[in-house]
């Protein structure tokens, strides 16, 4: 073996553990639970975002909705007002986010655990159907705009990609 | 409304791939720099209104008095290397990207919406001193620090292979 393939052999053994120390299941798990709060938080800042990756501000409410939101005030979440557009009324559905990761790829879901809706009722409808309803605009019977929100965002990927490029850095110390 | 962008000189030896991995530290170093408040030149950023800090958007974000830039974090996020060629980088923002273009624009003039700049209000935060470039150019160095350059610049050609295989 030359000299230049040995080095060649070590280098690549230092790399492969860097990898390894930056995909290590701990890191990823926070990697996913800080793009679950990037999620959350640009969401509430009514910014959704479209299939390109591409952020965009989310479609307003229809005077109904603000008028019904106004009726139950005291219901609202504190993170949210009448009429302002953050898929957020009482805030479960947001709250409910969880983030893990398996196989090196990170993965938010929203938890089944819906309890009551905004006229303080409990309520049965599920979170899946809610943001599957958001990104096609088909809310049960009711057409509405869609308000795509659920994905991370190419600036949200690019901090996630940071980190992990930053982390793998560090393990080839 | 302004293209934001920035060219930065850098050691006119480098290949692509040492521009590429500089580019990438320039930009990590400048988020990171803006999330301890201060400006290209070390300057503390000039502080938030009290309108701005009782806003609804402040709280939502968990934001404190610290200037960071950060709001949902997209704007510093969506700092890009835009292009490079031999002994320069430029960095900023996608051309077509009006809403950070203008939000950059605004810290960075301290414009803010206003058709005037207030150079009391802005926040200048695209650049990097010197020093610190030199620090991030010696780390790819591969005359005055080989083996660790050439581990790093390892590194980077995997990841940036990753990425052009998944897009």
């Amino acid at each position: 073996m030359t000299i230049q393939a040995q080095i060649r052999d070590i280098i690549n053994g230092k790399i492969k553990k860097a990898v390894t120390f930056g995909l290590r299941k701990q890191f990823l798990n926070d990697q996913a639970e800080t793009l679950k709060d990037l999620i959350v938080k640009r969401t509430r800042l009514r910014r959704g975002v479209d299939q390109a990756g591409n952020t965009t501000t989310l479609a307003g409410l229809k005077r109904s909705t603000i008028n019904q939101r106004t009726r139950y005030r005291g219901n609202l979440s504190t993170f949210t007002t009448p009429a302002r557009s953050n898929i957020t009324a009482t805030g479960q559905l947001l709250d409910s986010f969880k983030a893990t990761s398996n196989n090196n790829e990170l993965i938010v879901t929203a938890k089944e655990n819906r309890r009551t809706n905004l006229q303080g009722k409990p309520s049965t409808v599920k979170h899946a159907d809610i943001i599957k309803g958001l990104e096609s605009g088909n809310i049960g019977r009711n057409k509405t705009t869609p308000r795509p929100f659920f994905r991370a965002s190419n600036a949200e990927r690019n901090e996630i990609a940071r980190n992990i490029r930053q982390e793998i850095l560090k393990g080839l110390k | 409304m302004a293209w934001i962008r920035e060219k930065i000189k850098v050691n006119e030896d480098f290949n692509p791939l040492q521009r590429q991995a500089v580019g990438q530290e320039v930009i990590d170093f400048i988020v990171k720099r803006s999330k301890n408040s201060r400006d290209k030149n070390g300057k503390p950023f000039p502080g938030y209104s009290d309108s701005y800090k009782k806003s609804l958007d402040f709280k939502i974000a968990g934001k404190t008095s610290k200037v960071n830039l950060t709001l949902s974090s997209e704007m510093l996020n969506s700092i890009r290397l835009l292009s490079h060629r031999r002994g320069e980088i430029t960095i900023g923002f996608n051309r077509g990207d009006n809403l950070n273009n203008a939000k950059a624009e605004g810290n960075i003039k301290g414009t803010y919406g206003q058709k005037t700049p207030n150079p009391r209000k802005a926040r200048d935060f695209l650049g990097i001193s010197t020093s610190a470039l030199e620090t991030i150019e010696r780390k790819y160095d591969l005359d005055r620090n080989k083996e660790q350059a050439l581990e790093r610049l390892a590194v980077i050609r995997e990841l940036l292979n990753d990425d052009s295989s998944t897009n």
